[in-house]
């Protein structure tokens, strides 16, 4: 066949990702999956749901019982100032949570762009957005971080920024080479060739995969970001006292290891129980959607 | 020919790199006529069709469609401009790569026109039966998914698909090449159908016996040249 010759013939070898549907099916069809996502649903249910049922308000501090252990009255205990152990993990639990999917949406929202962009443009568009892209991945993204936070200041909010600020690059080069590669895919050839202009075109047929392959990687990413924000809100650059966040408990925890050692586990439990789950319906997620790796 | 041609090619050459795929070539193909283009691998078969469907611009010479250039240069880039949007159409030689394998049927089938114009889901679904029956696959579901599909029936979808721009000539690369005799014996008709509602026809294929049967003329390629006429 003279198009493998040239490698760019009427013909196409590329293989293609798999339809949504099936990925999906696949994925929920996997007992690891399928564990993942019930934990990530019950902890998600849990902190959402949960501050409407806890009996205590998180920020309420009882100074009669500081530093006592669990009891029926407080599950888990209480703080150094009284304040309701579970109420915390469960406030701080659902701020952890926004912040984890407020970074990953707004950096995988932001990669998904500049790279399907640069693919789609090319030229001198693709060289500028791509070099970016090769900066802030050339910096260590902790240190980027730091560096942002230092000039932005402590504080949730900017927490967010800095981390999404810093974890988009991987997503807009992997978003870019979904899109360059699928430019001389027969389904895009034929929709330019009917009258699609390049943006439509890319948008119809290549930004889905391109998005199905972000989001999966994004799914594996999504313990590393709970880590970063927990560890540098326990550093004091995210939440700030009087909220909760599992990283603040931990740090506030570390003063009174030896009087009341419970206030370390409820957090600690809680980071790894979603960690574990992000990891497992990660992993799950990029076996599914790998056509080679379909069973 | 006594009408103007609908696509042709003007001494156009095309090199990959150090390697030229296509060499100093003419063609030109009339309304209604099926042209077949038959050689080895690697004789330029394809690089001539991609240049005939106006995919990608020649080194030298001149793509004329419907008469007019197809390439014009603008800010230093030259940008396809075709008579019309979907003015050439193209059928692929592996079916299920051509179909988009996360639409149905029915929205590849009228993408072509989605694109001209503001459709409604209701009517394009009409316009995708309408096609399907046209092809010979009226029973089949509007919703199916390439992946529930027999190579022959997408084949088939992806033909329909090019001729739903209406377009003044289809450009098929091997398009019977991943198809048993079966299937090529109810694709075959198909394309002789198309040609005799005038649009042209222009066929790449290694089966030299089956572009004579079905063609007008089939011009034989080596090495990057287009080779004398052969009269079917």
């Amino acid at each position: 066949m003279t198009s493998i010759l040239t490698g760019r013939g009427l013909t196409s070898t590329e293989p293609t990702a798999p339809p949504a549907r099936g990925v999906l099916s696949r994925l929920l069809r996997r007992r690891d999956a399928r564990a993942g996502l019930v934990i990530l649903t019950l902890v998600v249910v849990a902190v959402v749901a949960g501050p409407w049922f806890a009996p205590h308000e998180p920020d309420a501090a009882e100074f009669g019982r500081v530093l006592s252990g669990p009891s029926a009255s407080h599950w888990l205990g209480t703080d150094q100032f009284g304040r309701d152990q579970l109420a915390r993990l469960l406030d701080g639990g659902r701020r952890s949570l926004e912040a984890t999917a407020l970074v990953l949406a707004i950096s995988v929202a932001a990669g998904l762009v500049v790279g399907t962009v640069a693919g789609v443009a090319g030229g001198l568009v693709d060289v500028v957005a791509m070099r970016a892209v090769d900066l802030a991945l050339a910096v260590p993204g902790v240190v980027l971080t730091l560096a942002l936070l230092g000039a932005l200041g402590p504080g949730f909010g900017n927490l967010v920024i800095a981390l999404a600020a810093t974890t988009w690059p991987p997503y807009a080069r992997l978003a870019r080479g979904h899109v360059r590669a699928g430019r001389d895919r027969p389904d895009v050839v034929t929709a330019r060739l009917a009258g699609a202009s390049r943006p439509r075109a890319a948008a119809a047929h290549l930004l889905p995969g391109a998005a199905a392959h972000v989001l999966v990687v994004a799914a594996l990413d999504v313990g590393q970001t709970i880590m970063a924000i927990t560890g540098l809100s326990f550093l004091g650059l995210g939440a700030q006292p009087p909220h909760a966040e599992w990283g603040v408990m931990l740090a506030d925890s570390r003063l009174y290891l030896t009087e009341a050692s419970w206030l370390l586990l409820a957090p600690s439990a809680a980071i790894v129980v979603v960690i574990l789950a992000a990891v497992l319906l990660g992993e799950a997620a990029a076996e599914a959607s790998d056509p080679r790796r379909v069973r | 020919m006594g009408e103007p041609p609908v696509i042709e090619v003007v001494g156009v050459s095309r090199r990959y790199a150090a390697t030229p795929a296509l060499l100093e070539t003419d063609l030109a193909v009339g309304p209604g006529e099926i042209v077949g283009i038959s050689g080895p691998s690697g004789s330029g078969k394809s690089t001539l069709l991609r240049l005939l469907a106006a995919i990608e611009p020649p080194d030298t010479g001149e793509v004329l469609l419907g008469g007019a250039p197809a390439w014009i240069r603008r800010y230093g880039r030259r940008r396809r401009r075709p008579p019309r949007p979907g003015y050439v159409m193209p059928v692929f030689q592996n079916p299920f790569s051509s179909l988009d394998v996360r639409w149905p049927i029915w929205r590849s089938l009228t993408e072509p026109v989605a694109v001209t114009r503001r459709v409604s889901r209701a009517e394009r679904r009409t316009l995708a039966g309408e096609r399907l029956e046209a092809v010979g696959l009226g029973g089949l579901p509007l919703d199916a998914m390439p992946s529930e599909l027999s190579i022959g029936q997408c084949q088939r979808v992806a033909i329909a698909r090019a001729l739903a721009a209406a377009p003044a000539a289809v450009v098929a690369d091997e398009p019977t090449s991943a198809l048993d005799v079966t299937t090529v014996a109810g694709i075959l008709p198909l394309f002789q159908r198309v040609a005799a509602d005038g649009t042209a026809l222009v066929l790449v294929s290694h089966d030299e016996n089956m572009l004579r049967a079905l063609c007008d003329r089939v011009h034989p390629m080596a090495a990057g040249r287009l080779g004398e006429m052969l009269v079917c």
